[in-house]
Formats: structure tokens, C-alpha cells, sequence
């Protein structure tokens, strides 16, 4: 073979570029510590990362629906202890008003008690979140009841309930039906039967005392299962944030395997490329030093 | 005696010359290494020894096969070259995963995941107005770019269409110089001819000729002349299609211009007409299907509700009228953009329904209508489509290189110029310029001595 001047230095020119490069990728790895910075680095890993982030950025939106949600089921379930327990109130003090010997001005006490009662669950029932009725159904911008010289009015809001999704086929309410807790079936809600309990107090109708504790205590049976059916939402909720918690680090992990750089393998690469890089410098160098024209007379 | 001497001291030096040549041009591009061809003068009479020496001719150093092999690699590498350097750009635009179209995508859709939570927030409309219009804007963007990528490609193939014809105008007129001198005698154009046909197989796929006087006719795709001994047929670039980009066209030998864009396949001209014609709007393709089945499935759901008050939904985006040039066109629809309250999430009349705001974020789980896969999918299906395409040119472009670089070592090999030969041939010639010389004062004193016994 024939060793000609232009060659030797262009054979070792492009050595020198090429180990240059790889210096400089191998650089680039370990400051960045990223293995893929273009998709041709790596098309499967790149779109496998695509996908990674996606499922990240879902997992996100799912646990900031989860917390939106856990606020109104908490606000929701402290809403119907408090209903149970005005209720529990209500059904004591109706019955310490009945019998035929209680003082007017005794029923009249009571009477006033129901009647706050009745305005207790009245502003817990319109209960807002974030200025939207959460007993309205999906009539949120409208409270469920409201009263108007003593008279409550019907039901405001639908059957409709609205419900949040928490994780991939799972979901929570976020409206409830307020009608389904005050009425259910019955010909009156919850609220008119104070009144008219209150009234029936005043007056001494024991029929209509009766009447009135009895629905009261199907009042308090339809509220505890409202409660027991938040309660489920809630447990929900909570076995999915877990789930959705695990599944983000699992995601996390495999991003990280996509386009993360192995640090070891990456700082060993850049000293053998920073060792190749040098050889070729030195290489280069020496070419051309010594020839016949040195010894030319 | 003394005419043989003299003839004998002039070829020496001639070789001397031929060698200072050889070390001038030792970085010369194209330069071959030169050699001078020695015969000896034969004797005019049977007692005569012979007339000396005589320069025959000057050799250069040629490689016609290996240049031959090279100039059909060189089309390929150059090609993948420029595909490879045209699909970074692209790859560029594509931006980084997770925080490019596929996250805009999320956004768009779990803003309205939000909005299902509070369907009647003035707050969460806006947001989802917001949203959908970041996500239309990085669709137009990048729609955009790959109509740049198209269009530098369309001005970086005008200019090597002008390349081309500047080097077949040289050629024509090298095979010019070479008829009229004769091929022996042409060794510096010849350098020249086989410098612009390397720089020629750069830029396309071109059949060559080689003549038996030196000279090379040219063709182009199919076969279209490019140049025939002094005669050159210019390429022209004329504008076509809805977007004006150039077609190649050959005069050729005839009189009716001949369109040769989808035969000419290699080199940088290959490349650009890959890229323009086939790559970018495959990928342009794929992103306006993108963009398309996403309004599509959001208008169909917005139309199929109520807005916050209580009316029948209207389009979220403006909806195009097919795929074609959808990521372009992608825009909220203006009505909606000035009005929140015209943004859809209730299937219901009621205002506070969030069925249709949870169906439209859970589209994002969903394939897109009419296809399998769902729209992150699908810009991953891109990514990977850019990607693997970058890849591959690169890949290729570096095995034809290995080939190149091999082909250019062995070419160089055989016609380069190497100083430690060059030292010897000027030991050569000087030690036999020496010889002849001390000849000559020898031939001189043998005269000197028989003219000094005619004056005695």
C-alpha cells in the first residue's frame, strides 16, 4: 500500500472529528442525563416517552379530579352529620312535647326549637361548594329549597346527579339529590313537615304529632343512608388515589428508564471518549515528522 | 556526442520538473500524481550506440474504475446526507416529548375533566378556551414548519438545479479543451473533468460515458441528455401544483422539455425531492388526520349538548371540511372564544351537567373516530415515524460513507502524491543529471584532446 501525504492526514482528520463528536455526546449525556434528545436517537424510546408523559399528565388530572372530589364528599358527609343530628334533635324534642299535660307556653318553646330546626337543615341542604349547590342535582346555580313568609317551596333542583372521574373507569358523585333526602317518597319534604309538626305541637293535635315524628324518623333513615353512600364515595376515592399513586410511580420509573442516561455507563463512556479524543490529537501530530527529505544534502 | 549529452541532461531535468510539480500540487484537489515515461532514441546506423534518451510522454496516475465505483456511491450517501440534515430541522420542531403537541393534547382534554367538576365556572370555561387554543396554535405551528421544511427544500433544489447545470456547462467545455489537445496531452483537464463529474454525482444520479477521446456525455433520469460532447441540455426548474414547488426538467435532445423529478432518485437533488414530495407530506398527512379526528370528536360532543344557558351546543373548534390542511386551519371557534357561556359540558338543558365535559375528557382514552388509535397514539406514531426515518438516512448515509471513505483511501492510494517517493525521484533525477553532466565534460575534454592533436 502506498502511503500518500494527503490520506494520512485526512484518514486522521476525520478520527479526530469523529472521537470529537463522541466527546462531546458523551458530554452532553452526563450534564443533561438525558439518553434521547432527538427522536432518531432513539424512534421506539421517543415514542414510548410520548406516551409515558401522556399517562403521567392523565394520572396528574386524575388526582387533582380526586382532590376537587375528596373536598365535597367531606363537605357533603359533615353536611349529613349534621342533619342527622338535627334530626336526632328534632325527634327529642317532638316527643318531649307530647301528651295532653304539656304547658302551652312549654309547646310553644318547642314549636320555636322545630322551626329552627327546619332552618338548620334548610341552610345545610343548600349547602355551596365553590358557589354551586351541591344538593341541587345538576341545577347547581339553583338552591334546592328555599323559603319564602314561612312557606318553603318545592324542589328546586333535578334527579340528575353529576358524578366526578377519579381513575380510569372509576368514578364519585359530586351533586347529590337533596329531594331524594328531605321527601324520598314521601307527600311532604322533611322541612314542611317541621312546620307543620311545629304547628301541631302549638295546637296540641297529638294525630299530627305522631304523624310528623314518624316521618321524621324516615327523614333520618333516608339521610344516614345518604351518609352511608357518601361514606362509599369516600372509601372509593381513597383505594383510587392509592391506586392512581402506585401507577404514577410505576410511570415514573419507566420514564426514567426511557430517557434517563445510565450515569455509570455514561461517565465511562466519556473517559474512553476523552482518552480516543487525545490519541487522535497526539496521532496528528506526529504525522509527516520524519521523511527522506530529512536526509537530503 | 555533445547533442546526446545535451538531450540526455534536458529529459533529466524534465523529470526534476515533473517532480516539483508533483510536490506543488501534494494538497491539490484532483490532482494525480504525475510520472515521466522514458524511451531510448534508437541508433541511426549499426555502429552507432544510439541517439540517447527522449521524453515520451507524461503518465498521470489514474484510477478510472475506482473513480467509476465512487461516482455511483456518492449519489446515495449525498442523498441520505440531506434527508438526514432536512428531518433534524423537522425533528427539531417536533419538540421534546411531554412538552409539545402530545402535552397540549392533555391539557386540552383535562381542562375540560376540570370543568366537569364545576361545570357552570366562569374560571374553568375560560381555561378550556385557553387550552384549546394553545393546542390549535401548536397544530398551526408545526403545520407551518413542515411547510417551511418543504419549502426550504423547494429553494435548496432550485439552487442545485443551477449547480448542476454550471458543472455540465464546465464538462462541456473540458470535453472542448480535451478534443482539441488530444487526451495525452490533457492530463490537467482530465483532473478537472473527474473533479466536476465527483462533485456532479453529489448532487444527482448521472449516467456517464466515457468516450475513447477522453471526452464523457451525460444523462439524467431517464435518460435525458445533460451533455453530449460540446453541447449541453440545461436542467430549468418549473414551477407546478397548488403550492408552486419546482419539477426538473430536461430539455433533453429534443425540442419538448421532459419532466424528470421522479427519476432522478440520488443525490442531494434525490434527497430534497424525497423529503418535499414524499416525507414531509406523509408526516403532514398524519398531523392534519391528527388534528382533524380531534375537533371532530370534541365538535360532535359540543353539538350534541347544551351550553350554560341551556342551549343547543355549538362547535368548540372550527370544523374543517376534510383532513386535508386541518392542523392549519384548527381554531376555536371564535363565537366560543368570546363568550364562555358558549362552551358546552352539560348533555342536559340544565347548565350544571358535566356529562358532556366528562365524555370530552375522556376522549383522550378513546381511539379516534373511524381509526384505532387514540390521539396521543397517534402523535407518538409520528414522532416515531420522523424519528425512525432520521435514523435510517443517517444509518445509511454512514454505511455508504464506510464505502466512500474506503473507495477515496484506495484512490488515493494509487493517485495521490507521497512525499518519501518524491524525495527518491529527486535523488533520481539529480543523481542522473549528475551522470549525464559529468558525461558531457568527459565527451567535451575527449573533443578537447583531439582538437589539441589537429592544433599540435
Amino acid at each position: 500500500m502506498r502511503i500518500v501525504f494527503s490520506t494520512a492526514f485526512e484518514d486522521i482528520t476525520r478520527a479526530m472529528q469523529q472521537s470529537a463528536e463522541s466527546l462531546a455526546e458523551a458530554q452532553r449525556q452526563v450534564s443533561t442525563g438525558l439518553r434521547i434528545t432527538t427522536p432518531s436517537d432513539d424512534p421506539l424510546g421517543a415514542a414510548a416517552s410520548v406516551t409515558e408523559h401522556a399517562v403521567q399528565d392523565r394520572l396528574d388530572a386524575y388526582t387533582s379530579a380526586g382532590d376537587a372530589a375528596n373536598y365535597r364528599l367531606t363537605l357533603a358527609d359533615n353536611v349529613m352529620t349534621d342533619m342527622v343530628n338535627q334530626l336526632t334533635s328534632a325527634q327529642s324534642t317532638a316527643l318531649s312535647a307530647r301528651g295532653s299535660e304539656i304547658p302551652q307556653s312549654t309547646r310553644d318553646t318547642v314549636a320555636n326549637e322545630l322551626l329552627a330546626i327546619r332552618d338548620a337543615l334548610m341552610s345545610d341542604i343548600n349547602t355551596q361548594f365553590q358557589g354551586a349547590y351541591l344538593f341541587s342535582g345538576s341545577k347547581v346555580t339553583i338552591a334546592p329549597y328555599s323559603i319564602l313568609g314561612g312557606t318553603v317551596s318545592a324542589y328546586q333542583g333535578d334527579t340528575d346527579t353529576n358524578a366526578i372521574d377519579i381513575g380510569s373507569g372509576r368514578s364519585v358523585a359530586s351533586t347529590f339529590d337533596g329531594s331524594a333526602i328531605l321527601q324520598g317518597s314521601d307527600s311532604s319534604n322533611v322541612l314542611d313537615t317541621l312546620t307543620n309538626l311545629a304547628t301541631a305541637i302549638s295546637t296540641g293535635d297529638q294525630a299530627g304529632i305522631d304523624a310528623g315524628v314518624q316521618a321524621l324518623n324516615r327523614a333520618f333513615d333516608r339521610t344516614t343512608a345518604a351518609q352511608a353512600r357518601i361514606g362509599n364515595d369516600e372509601k372509593n376515592l381513597d383505594d383510587t388515589r392509592s391506586l392512581i399513586s402506585s401507577a404514577r410511580v410505576g410511570s415514573v420509573a419507566r420514564l426514567s428508564s426511557i430517557e434517563d442516561v445510565d450515569l455509570a455507563q455514561a461517565a465511562s463512556k466519556l473517559s474512553q471518549a476523552d482518552t480516543a479524543y487525545r490519541a487522535a490529537l497526539a496521532a496528528m501530530s506526529t504525522i509527516g515528522q520524519v521523511s527522506l527529505m530529512d536526509y537530503i544534502k | 556526442m555533445l547533442g546526446l549529452a545535451a538531450r540526455s541532461l534536458d529529459a533529466q531535468r524534465y523529470g526534476l520538473d515533473v517532480t516539483g510539480q508533483n510536490i506543488a500540487n501534494i494538497n491539490t484537489p484532483g490532482y494525480t500524481r504525475r510520472s515521466v515515461l522514458y524511451s531510448e532514441v534508437a541508433p541511426l546506423d549499426p555502429w552507432s550506440p544510439g541517439g540517447g534518451v527522449n521524453v515520451q510522454a507524461l503518465v498521470a496516475s489514474r484510477a478510472p474504475l475506482v473513480d467509476a465505483r465512487l461516482r455511483f456511491e456518492q449519489p446515495a450517501s449525498s442523498r441520505e446526507q440531506t434527508i438526514a440534515d432536512q428531518l433534524s430541522v423537522i425533528e427539531t420542531a417536533l419538540g421534546r416529548p411531554g412538552s409539545s403537541i402530545d402535552a397540549a393534547l392533555a391539557q386540552f382534554y383535562n381542562t375540560y375533566g376540570a370543568l366537569s367538576q364545576n361545570p357552570t365556572s366562569t374560571t374553568a370555561r375560560q381555561q378550556v378556551i385557553i387550552q384549546g387554543q394553545t393546542l390549535a396554535t401548536a397544530f398551526n405551528n408545526l403545520a407551518t414548519s413542515f411547510q417551511s421544511a418543504q419549502r426550504d427544500a423547494d429553494n435548496q433544489l432550485r439552487d442545485a438545479i443551477g449547480q448542476v447545470n454550471a458543472l455540465a456547462k464546465q464538462i462541456a467545455e473540458l470535453n472542448s479543451g480535451i478534443a482539441s489537445v488530444g487526451v495525452d496531452n490533457a492530463q490537467t483537464l482530465l483532473d478537472q473533468q473527474e473533479q466536476a463529474l465527483s462533485a456532479l454525482s453529489k448532487l444527482a444520479d448521472i449516467s456517464v460515458t466515457q468516450n475513447g477521446d477522453g471526452t464523457v456525455d451525460l444523462s439524467i433520469g431517464n435518460g435525458s441528455a445533460l451533455v453530449v460532447g460540446q453541447n449541453v441540455y440545461d436542467l430549468s426548474a418549473v414551477s407546478a401544483g397548488p403550492q408552486g414547488f419546482a419539477r426538473v426538467m430536461s430539455e433533453g435532445s429534443s425540442t419538448v422539455p421532459n419532466d424528470v423529478t421522479s427519476f432522478i432518485t440520488g443525490g442531494q437533488i434525490g434527497g430534497l425531492i424525497q423529503v418535499r414530495d414524499t416525507l414531509v407530506p406523509q408526516y403532514q398527512t398524519q398531523l392534519d388526520d391528527l388534528a382533524y379526528g380531534v375537533v371532530t370528536d370534541v365538535n360532535n360532543l359540543t353539538q350534541s349538548g347544551f351550553d350554560n344557558n341551556g342551549a343547543a351546543g355549538v362547535n368548540f373548534f372550527v370544523q374543517p371540511a376534510g383532513p386535508a390542511g386541518a392542523a392549519q386551519a384548527i381554531a376555536v371557534n371564535s363565537a366560543v372564544a368570546a363568550n364562555t357561556s358558549l362552551v358546552v359540558a352539560s348533555a342536559t338543558t340544565a347548565p350544571g351537567n358535566n356529562d358532556v365535559a366528562r365524555a370530552i375528557a375522556a376522549l383522550q382514552d378513546a381511539a379516534i373516530s373511524g381509526t384505532s388509535t387514540t390521539p396521543v397514539d397517534a402523535w407518538a406514531n409520528l414522532v416515531y415515524q420522523v424519528g425512525t426515518d432520521a435514523q435510517t438516512a443517517n444509518q445509511v448515509q454512514a454505511s455508504h460513507d464506510q464505502v466512500i471513505q474506503q473507495l477515496q483511501n484506495l484512490r488515493a492510494q494509487i493517485t495521490g502524491v507521497s512525499i518519501d517517493e518524491e524525495a527518491a525521484m529527486l535523488l533520481k533525477f539529480q543523481r542522473s543529471y549528475e551522470a549525464n553532466a559529468k558525461f558531457f565534460q568527459v565527451t567535451d575534454q575527449t573533443l578537447d584532446t583531439l582538437m589539441g592533436l589537429v592544433r599540435s
